[in-house]
């Protein structure tokens, strides 16, 4: 009888422990999911308008606050053309979303209208990844993000042509895969000089930069190269190739990652020893161009070998055709990492550093030659 | 000669230290020597692979060494063949993709990811065994 009350506190005090561990159980779960519209290093969520999640670097976020807050002070005292909302003369409607009529100046406007364009490539998780594997188009940030503060479903009449402007615009459009950002850490890197990528071209566009690449690096063998898309630009992957003592291309078994068996019969002691020790291995070499504007560091994580050499197979054909239109920045640059590789019958693992720099790996690959010609 | 408890574990218990002992050296071997090689994932694979079956051994080895009643038991024949038949096959199977990957072209971690697969079957059953005729013995 005496053991009752002993026993109720015990059962208590447990189912006490138990809720609290679960609790804090579940706390630390949501601490480690990430919000699936989480931005990557450098960006934050620009808050325009009640649950804006474009990621835009800080200094934008502050610009859109900045905004929001002198917004009465340049819209039209007594209305005008647009009605209530209009603009005084030298601002327009920012448009972050469709009804965002906050004034700004057209410099802002065309900022946050890149902004949206670029947004999933700046998210943590892609879309692709949220929405079960499908692309989103481009400018798809804004239509996300108006969509997710949008109170409830459209009316009837209004969802017909909203998803048939969606569709369309998913026919016309087709979003690259993105990089990992920042970018794995590499064996080495260069920067590539302007002048090389938009030579007798006074407007250059992406896509021309990325032809003249594309011309560079097919004049020497490359004919497999991968697109993606990485924060205010895209990046050119070449095949994992195999790479002589000197980081010129392998004459012989160039594309081939296969090492050679040791031979049983005749039984080679030598070979096979050095074999077992992986001294009989190569080197080979994947080469990543980023064009962008926004500076980057690397990430802490390297990249797998295998994962590197997937790149290429896993990147897009070629360059949207709205991507391809767009100007190639005057404050674009154009970086070559390179990831110098080690397989033998150990494994591969990543050469860091490399034993030569990024200028030597390019002049030996042919590229830089190719480049400097007009 | 017929085949007591005390002989026939420590049959076992050569075997299993004889494969785990070969194939300690050569990943000692290429710990020392190789460069850039994933040796935490090589002692990973390993590792667990033998060491639950010789603290098994061991275990017991020791712990009978007090009973001399229990070590001149007869051996079930029936059950001993089959722990010493699995144990060589398993060790066999361990020491497969160690010694054999430079003659394959496939490198030692793609191997030692496909010998997973058949090591775990193997292994369980081998444990069974070994566990049945170490243990079972005893409590008779």
């Amino acid at each position: 009888m005496s053991c009752l009350p002993l026993a109720a506190f015990l059962t208590c005090r447990h189912a006490a422990l138990l809720v609290a561990a679960l609790v804090g159980l579940a706390a630390s779960a949501a601490q480690a999911a990430p919000h699936p519209d989480a931005c990557i290093d450098g960006y934050v969520w620009r808050e325009a308008y009640p649950g804006d999640r474009v990621c835009v670097p800080p200094a934008t976020r502050e610009q859109a606050a900045d905004d929001n807050r002198l917004a009465a002070t340049r819209r039209e005292p007594q209305g005008g053309t647009h009605g209530p909302d209009t603009c005084k003369p030298g601002f327009i409607w920012r448009e972050a979303r469709a009804d965002d009529h906050v004034c700004v100046t057209p410099e802002v406007r065309e900022q946050t209208a890149r902004d949206n364009r670029l947004a999933h490539t700046r998210r943590l998780m892609p879309p692709a990844a949220r929405n079960g594997g499908g692309l989103v188009e481009p400018g798809a940030g804004k239509n996300d993000s108006a969509a997710a503060v949008e109170p409830g479903p459209p009316a009837a009449d209004t969802q017909k042509p909203r998803a048939k402007k969606k569709m369309a615009a998913k026919k016309s459009s087709f979003k690259l895969p993105e990089f990992p950002w920042p970018p794995p850490p590499y064996s080495t890197r260069l920067k590539l000089d302007r002048a090389l990528l938009v030579v007798g071209q006074t407007t250059p566009s992406n896509g021309s930069v990325a032809a003249r690449m594309e011309q560079a690096l097919a004049a020497n063998g490359y004919t497999e190269v991968s697109y993606y898309a990485v924060p205010d630009g895209f990046a050119m992957v070449t095949q994992i190739e195999r790479i002589d003592p000197d980081a010129a291309s392998a004459a012989e078994q160039r594309w081939s990652t296969q090492i050679d068996p040791v031979t049983l019969i005749p039984f080679n002691l030598d070979a096979y020893l050095k074999a077992l020790l992986g001294k009989n291995g190569d080197s080979f070499r994947v080469i990543v161009f980023v064009f962008t504007p926004t500076p980057f560091t690397t990430s802490s994580t390297p990249v797998p070998p295998g994962e590197a050499m997937a790149w290429v197979e896993k990147g897009a054909t070629a360059l949207p055709a709205q991507l391809a239109a767009r100007p190639y920045g005057a404050d674009t640059v154009c970086t070559a990492l390179v990831y110098e590789f080690r397989i033998s019958s150990l494994g591969a693992a990543l050469q860091r550093p490399s034993a030569f720099d990024g200028r030597q790996h390019l002049r030996a690959a042919g590229i830089l030659k190719r480049l400097e010609q007009p | 000669m017929t085949l007591t408890m005390q002989i026939a574990r420590r049959r076992l218990a050569l075997l299993w230290f004889a494969g785990a002992g070969v194939c300690f050296v050569i990943l000692l071997f290429i710990s020392f020597f190789a460069r850039k090689v994933d040796l935490v994932g090589l002692w990973d694979w390993f590792l667990p692979a033998v060491v639950p079956n010789l603290s098994l051994i061991i275990g017991v080895l020791v712990y009978t060494q007090r009973q001399q009643s229990a070590t001149d038991m007869h051996v079930d024949e029936f059950l001993y063949r089959l722990a010493l038949g699995l144990s060589l096959l398993y060790v066999m199977l361990l020491l497969l993709p160690l010694l054999f990957f430079p003659l394959t072209g496939k490198t030692l971690p793609e191997l030692i990811d496909i010998s997973r697969l058949w090591l775990t079957a193997v292994q369980g059953l081998t444990t069974g065994a070994m566990g049945a005729f170490f243990v079972r013995q005893d409590s008779k």
